[in-house]
């Protein structure tokens, strides 16, 4: 890439916002060119800026830090120090670390199970009823709802991947606690005209359809019943038009942990 | 043993590369919120922000030498590492290569006290009060970005718009957030005397 080529980049790098090929490329420019790496140190005070001063360090956390490093039994050192006030936390904090490992392995466990059984899974489409939403029919608009989505904190994104080895992102969900929600990003290969994507949800280890989601989807958007106990989402290839129920193995999929959907 | 509640953010780097381990604790306690509230946005879930925290801390037990004082303050040293982490949890691309070491986000800043407290603060309003001067499509493509997690690539299908605009939106953004905060200010940010 030329100087100008990077010096464009570094505003979106300094917000971790480029790919890593791109990053390498940055990082090899700065190192030798003055001139960007004092823009890229400002882009960074802004970064920093950004960042907010936050709040309370989390009550109990340093529990986990301390038995990872010994410094619990220095404590006394520390009359008011997150160590002297913690410590009767730490069981119940080496607790939820520990849950929220499990809850990964579980997770993606609960996913594998409940995507085996789409195949025989019987199909509600009133249940799970999918409304595109007509007024945000344009494209302009669904940007606009889906960028509005994306910056209330209260949504959850799910990032479903590919079935292939490669694990990369082949969608992302953005859910708002009211139900309205979006596929986003969608890496999705194109099929023919005679086929479609169509977006499951499983639920009680039912395949629910949420929406068939065309031949080269990108942003779709849908609803879905935020309050039910969805368990996984999967993206199978099916023909035109959709189907009652799944016909092929889900070429992508993620699985959602418990609670991972809040609902208004 | 150094004065813990008034040894600078410097010093106490330099005590945890000697292995006092309460410097540790001395940091978390400063910069432990900080750091686990932009983590927590960044990837909207209490056990991951916790997880993430947990590294950052880990990590400057381990390599304290990595931090630079004379290059940036030690709360956006440890801010950009755990951007870069929550950024990498939540990106598309799972085999994305973190970035090992960020350079300085802040003129350096030798210690922590009350004046920098203050300033944090100032600084903060400061910023909310700029970034909701910028242009909309500015302002939306820095925090899809930053708080987010998304490529500037990601935001141009987002919004519809040729990837070089999205590029050029975040940088003039991020110009623009500054060249603001000066005029607000009335001196360099990121200084404290």
């Amino acid at each position: 890439m030329t100087h100008d080529e990077i010096a464009e980049l570094l505003g979106a790098y300094a917000l971790d916002a480029v790919d890593a090929d791109e990053a390498r490329s940055v990082e090899a420019h700065v190192a030798a060119c003055p001139r960007c790496a004092a823009e890229l140190a400002e882009h960074y005070e802004m970064a920093g800026l950004l960042s907010g001063v936050g709040g309370e360090a989390p009550v109990g956390l340093w529990e986990s830090i301390a038995a990872s490093t010994g410094v619990a039994r220095g404590d006394q050192h520390l009359t008011g120090s997150p160590v002297a006030d913690l410590s009767h936390e730490r069981a119940e904090r080496s607790g939820r670390r520990v849950g929220w490992a499990m809850r990964v392995a579980l997770g993606v466990a609960a996913a594998a199970v409940a995507l085996a059984l789409i195949a025989g899974a019987q199909i509600n489409h009133l249940q799970g009823k999918v409304n595109q939403l007509s007024a945000l029919s344009t494209t302009t608009g669904i940007s606009r709802a889906v960028q509005t989505a994306l910056l209330n904190p209260d949504t959850t994104r799910i990032t479903l991947t590919g079935s292939s080895s490669s694990g990369k992102a082949a969608a992302v969900l953005v859910v708002q606690p009211s139900g309205q929600a979006f596929l986003v990003n969608a890496n999705l290969a194109s099929l023919s005209d005679k086929e479609t994507y169509q977006l499951w949800g499983v639920i009680d280890g039912r395949a629910i359809s949420l929406g068939v989601l065309g031949n080269d989807p990108h942003t779709v958007p849908f609803t879905l019943d935020a309050t039910s106990s969805l368990t996984a989402f999967a993206i199978t290839a099916e023909r035109s038009g959709g189907v009652v129920r799944p016909t092929h193995t889900p070429v992508a999929q993620a699985a959602v942990p418990p609670g991972e959907i809040r609902s208004t | 043993m150094i004065d813990l509640e008034t040894a600078s953010d410097a010093a106490l780097v330099v005590a945890i590369g000697r292995f006092q381990e309460p410097a540790l604790a001395e940091v978390y306690r400063r910069h432990g919120g900080a750091v686990w509230a932009l983590t927590k946005r960044v990837v909207r879930s209490d056990a991951l922000a916790d997880e993430i925290t947990q590294d950052v801390f880990l990590r400057l037990w381990r390599e304290p030498e990595r931090f630079d004082a004379s290059r940036a303050g030690l709360r956006s040293y440890l801010n950009a590492i755990a951007h870069n982490r929550a950024v990498d949890q939540i990106r598309s691309e799972s085999a994305r290569t973190a970035r090992e070491e960020r350079s300085a986000r802040e003129t350096a800043s030798q210690g922590y006290d009350l004046e920098r407290h203050v300033w944090d603060l100032a600084a903060a309003d400061q910023v909310r009060t700029v970034l909701e001067t910028l242009p909309d499509r500015e302002r939306s493509a820095i925090e899809l970005a930053y708080f987010e997690g998304f490529t500037y690539r990601e935001i141009a299908e987002l919004q519809g718009e040729p990837e070089g605009t999205v590029k050029s939106r975040i940088r003039a953004g991020l110009k623009r957030m500054r060249s603001a905060l000066h005029h607000l200010q009335g001196e360099p940010i990121g200084e404290v005397q």
